[in-house]
């Protein structure tokens, strides 16, 4: 029986999702990579050799300037003379962070969106979709750049920032889904028993978009991640907060991105891994929703 | 030399590290002009037979055994090449959900035309014009969209689109399944009309055995992915043999006797599973003995058409008992 | 409410249904017309009494599902009377909503897609008493009530399964379970058996009407094919578009149909008879418009093989002939002609 997307069986044991991902050895590097960064950032300060703050000077009492990886730096130091592995690790904690919350938000809002608009239609559909219409329309890095201007640039306001534009794409997947769920006969059985719409959005529909969102939980951590080291990169990230885009902005403006690799690579990598890991998950999450996708 | 020969064809499904058995050991031939029927119910393998004949099965599934030969081709040796040149100019394919699978954004005439540029005909107007009078629809339809025509006219169109290159063979699956009474006669009269002027054979798989018997003048029955019993369709629904086809009978509504009471037999069809050697039906058969159990029956020729169940000399006693619904009821 | 037995459960009195085509912008635009309006449900009028069940037949654009969700309160009539026990539709709803749907239930075509594929046994039939409240420990006795009432004995092996691990014909009791878990009065069971494998339908039917003699409830059974009827309604309506074209006890209709319609429905019907080639279909019957002129007019004339002039002017009228009404305005003078062998 071909399971169509959303109406998706609860499976026991091997099957469950979790697994499912796991098996692919796509989803399981996501998975692991994931992981690794998770652990990074919860055990920061055991791990991270230095305070990532700390100026290291040399014998000669200058500063340890732009050194080259080495047994005492592993990835070297900044134009300032501070541990980039130091600051690499703690950044991973911002990562996560931002990535975290942000995808939280945006799958919390847009879920809820798409579910009003998929159910009620009429006229509450059409005014959220206008809404997430316009804000389809803004460019998001200068909308965010000009949204962070005006605010403080702190750690909230650009989880807030991230989260006010990028609900948008869930939103409209899952009013998609919930427009064809709501034709289907077990929500007309819930209706009939005298289920509230209230009740018949949240009990009955919201378990079966449940791993869309999820899904796109995934792919917002992914989003949530590049944003914010893109508003960092541009000078506009937290600047009491180390992050990995405040690495390469740090970098950029004492002039050492041409000359120094090792301040520039590392962090690069390691925003490119986070976001590969969470389209990694996000993709092999997709063939959970989408049976059809499945190898057969 | 039949138009289309099987023998023996087995296919299997892999699913995960298991593999399930679809089709055991099918075999039937089929005249040209002749209209065959196959009857089911849901998991007996009459799709995936079709399918298979086709060269169309899933990528999980296998033909491991057997052989179908059309008109002298032997399709399991032909390369995808020939396949493909093979379907729609000598075998065609019409499906229940064919009318939903008309391009919804292309008019009809352009669909026709695509497939005649598929296989290298590029003028096919005319020729759609004459099946459209053949089928029964207005030429006019022809340049219309699909969803300005009813269920029904789609159907038609399906069909007609089918015959595009006379097909010696066309194989339909439940095409009328959904379909009002009224368009379901129409269709039916349509194949029929087709078979008597273009010769072409039918192979026609439905579980509604009163559509069959309107049809087809020969009728295979199956269930669990085996043909249970294969002879003429007068032969099999006046003297069934086999304990499944005399349930099914009794299982169907006729108009004539609207009141009669209908049986239903206990279970539920076996989904595919790991072959074995037992009659599949033994569950669910108000008479099966040990024997049943433990030995799959193999089809043999009895009093006039095949029959695949060990106990088929008894069949005339078991066909006065079938009717009476209560030898069907099985305790829990 | 006093308990009358001869008192309808359901009584509808020239019910319609309008749907509006879409207008697009017009919508914007104070007192613009509808582009197209379709009449799904015409002066519909029929009752139905406890312990009886009512087959409903007719073709797609019949209007079938739509007076089915009319019946189960899914969807506002244009206008007509419903009364429900004797007290207007409208007026209970209201009043309390709760209480009428828990008075009229529905089981659907689909048996998979009528299920929550995330719900348990347990949870789908459970829903309708959370719904309405009831205590928790007696949740759980009349879930299981309900499930052995439907033929799944033991409940305890069925109640923790999801849809996916059971056949077609264990989720239609399921649905059928939570359709009488709350006692209703009147069930709609709409094509409940056409997508079931043939061997198990009469099973679920003879479900059906054991039901409703057991528990006094009443029945609407909604489906295309007709040779189903004979097997468990009392009572049948034909719809044509939206219309009532015969209406009365389904053994006289089936015997003897008398609106020309029904006649050519029933003679349209294969029998499993493989010597007999039925009569072809007449010609006229097979004319498929689109659009049919509304108007002051028998809506099936132009299929009809017996249509006259007043039939292209005049709207046929329900009469009796027998037992049963017949919209049609020969259907006397047929009745006199017509041989047995003619139908």
């Amino acid at each position: 029986m071909a399971d169509v997307m959303g109406a998706l069986p609860r499976r026991r044991g091997w099957q469950t999702p979790l697994f499912i991902i796991l098996r692919s050895r796509i989803g399981a590097t996501g998975v692991l990579i994931l992981v690794i960064f998770t652990a990074v950032a919860l055990a920061a300060p055991l791990i991270a050799p230095y305070d990532p703050f700390q100026i290291h000077r040399l014998p000669d009492n200058s500063v340890a300037q732009l050194l080259p990886p080495s047994s005492q730096f592993w990835l070297g130091t900044t134009y300032y003379g501070r541990d980039v592995l130091s600051q690499l690790i703690f950044g991973t904690r911002v990562a996560m962070i931002v990535g975290i919350l942000s995808a939280f938000f945006i799958t919390a809002i847009g879920t809820n969106v798409g579910l009003f608009a998929g159910y009620f239609g009429g006229w509450i559909d059409s005014l959220l979709m206008r809404i997430t219409d316009v804000v389809f329309g803004i460019p998001f890095l200068p909308f965010a750049v000009v949204l962070v201007a005006l605010l403080r640039p702190s750690l909230s306001n650009i989880i807030l920032t991230i989260s006010c534009l990028l609900w948008r794409t869930t939103a409209r997947v899952i009013r998609a889904q919930v427009l064809s769920l709501r034709e289907r006969p077990f929500i007309k059985a819930a209706r009939m028993a005298g289920a509230s719409d209230l009740r018949v959005m949240y009990v009955h529909i919201l378990p079966n978009v449940l791993p869309m969102s999820l899904l796109y939980v995934s792919l917002g951590i992914g989003w949530a991640v590049l944003a914010e080291a893109s508003l960092s990169f541009l000078g506009f990230g937290d600047p009491s907060m180390l992050s990995w885009g405040e690495i390469l902005y740090q970098a950029y403006l004492t002039g050492s991105f041409r000359s120094s690799w090792w301040v520039v690579v590392p962090p690069g990598i390691c925003i490119a891994l986070l976001v590969a890991s969470a389209f990694m998950i996000g993709r092999e999450a997709e063939t959970i929703v989408n049976p059809r996708l499945r190898d057969p | 030399m039949s138009l289309l020969d099987v023998r023996d064809l087995t296919v299997i499904y892999r699913a995960g590290n298991k593999s399930v058995q679809a089709l055991n050991r099918v075999s039937f031939s089929l005249e040209r002009g002749e209209a065959l029927g196959v009857v089911g119910e849901s998991g007996c393998g009459k799709s995936t037979l079709a399918k298979a004949i086709l060269a169309l099965l899933p990528r999980n599934a296998q033909v491991i055994n057997g052989s179908a030969v059309l008109d002298g081709a032997k399709l399991y040796e032909a390369g995808a090449e020939e396949l493909r040149r093979l379907r729609w100019t000598a075998m065609a394919y019409v499906t229940q959900s064919a009318m939903d699978s008309l391009n919804p954004v292309a008019r009809i005439l352009d669909q026709f035309t695509q497939t005649g540029r598929a296989h290298g005909h590029n003028d096919v107007r005319s020729r759609a014009e004459a099946l459209f009078r053949d089928v029964g629809l207005d030429a006019r339809w022809l340049r219309s969209y699909p969803h300005e025509l009813s269920g029904g006219m789609r159907q038609r169109v399906i069909i007609a689109l089918a015959l595009l290159f006379e097909p010696p063979l066309l194989i339909a699956d439940e095409p009328t399944t959904g379909l009002d009474v009224i368009v379901q006669r129409q269709v039916l009269d349509l194949l029929r009309r087709i078979r008597a002027e273009h010769g072409t054979g039918v192979i026609f798989i439905s579980h509604d055995i009163a559509v069959i018997a309107q049809l087809c003048s020969s009728v295979a029955v199956m269930y669990g992915g085996r043909i249970v019993e294969k002879g003429s369709t007068i032969d099999v629904l006046e003297r069934p043999q086999h304990p499944y086809t005399m349930g099914l009978k009794q299982a169907f509504p006729d108009m004539r006797d609207a009141r009669r009471e209908l049986i239903h037999i206990a279970g539920t069809p076996p989904t595919p599973d790991e072959p074995v050697d037992a009659c599949l039906f033994a569950a669910r058969c108000p008479f099966a003995q040990d024997v049943c159990r433990t030995q799959a029956p193999p089809l043999r020729q009895i009093a006039g058409h095949q029959v695949a169940c060990h106990l088929a000399e008894r069949a005339a006693d078991f066909r006065r008992r079938a009717v009476s619904p209560s030898i069907w009821v099985r305790p829990e | 409410m006093i308990e009358n037995g001869n008192m309808p459960v359901i009584e509808f009195t020239k019910v319609c249904k309008t749907y509006r085509g879409h207008r697009g912008m017009g919508e914007l635009i104070p007192g613009a017309k509808a582009a197209s309006e379709v009449r799904a449900l015409d002066d519909i009028s029929f009752r139905l009494e406890k312990g009886r069940v009512l087959g409903l037949v007719g073709e797609s654009g019949s209007g079938k599902s739509t007076l089915a969700n009319v019946l189960v309160g899914l969807e506002p009539p244009s206008s007509g009377q419903m009364l429900f026990q004797g007290t207007d539709l409208a007026t209970l709803r209201k009043a309390n909503k709760r209480a009428f749907h828990g008075q009229v239930q529905m089981i659907f075509q689909d048996p998979y897609a009528s299920l929550n594929p995330r719900f348990t046994v347990r949870q789908t039939v459970e829903e309708p008493l959370i719904i309405h409240r009831y205590p928790r420990q007696d949740r759980t006795r009349l879930v299981i009530d309900a499930l052995e009432r439907s033929e799944l004995r033991p409940a305890s092996a069925f109640i923790d399964k999801y849809p996916h691990e059971m056949s077609g014909g264990q989720r239609q009791r399921v649905a059928i379970a939570r359709a009488i878990v709350l006692g209703p009065s009147v069930l709609v069971a709409d094509e409940p058996v056409s997508m079931l494998d043939v061997s198990v339908r009469a099973g679920i039917l003879r479900l059906l009407r054991s039901l409703i003699d057991r528990l006094g409830m009443a029945l609407i059974f909604i489906t295309h094919d007709l040779s189903l009827i004979g097997q468990i309604c009392d009572d049948l309506m034909i719809l044509y578009r939206g219309k009532v074209a015969e209406f009365g006890p389904a053994i006289a209709i089936l015997d003897h149909p008398r609106h020309p319609y029904t006649q050519q429905l029933m003679a349209a019907v294969p029998v499993p008879d493989a010597r007999s080639r039925p009569a072809e279909l007449p010609a006229r019957l097979m004319n498929s418009l689109a659009v049919v002129d509304e108007g002051p007019k028998c809506s099936f004339e132009p299929r009809c093989i017996y249509a006259v002039d007043i039939c292209r002017s005049v709207v046929p009228a329900a009469r009796s002939i027998d037992k049963t009404e017949v919209a049609c305005h020969r259907a006397q003078e047929l009745k006199k002609s017509a041989t047995s062998k003619e139908i």
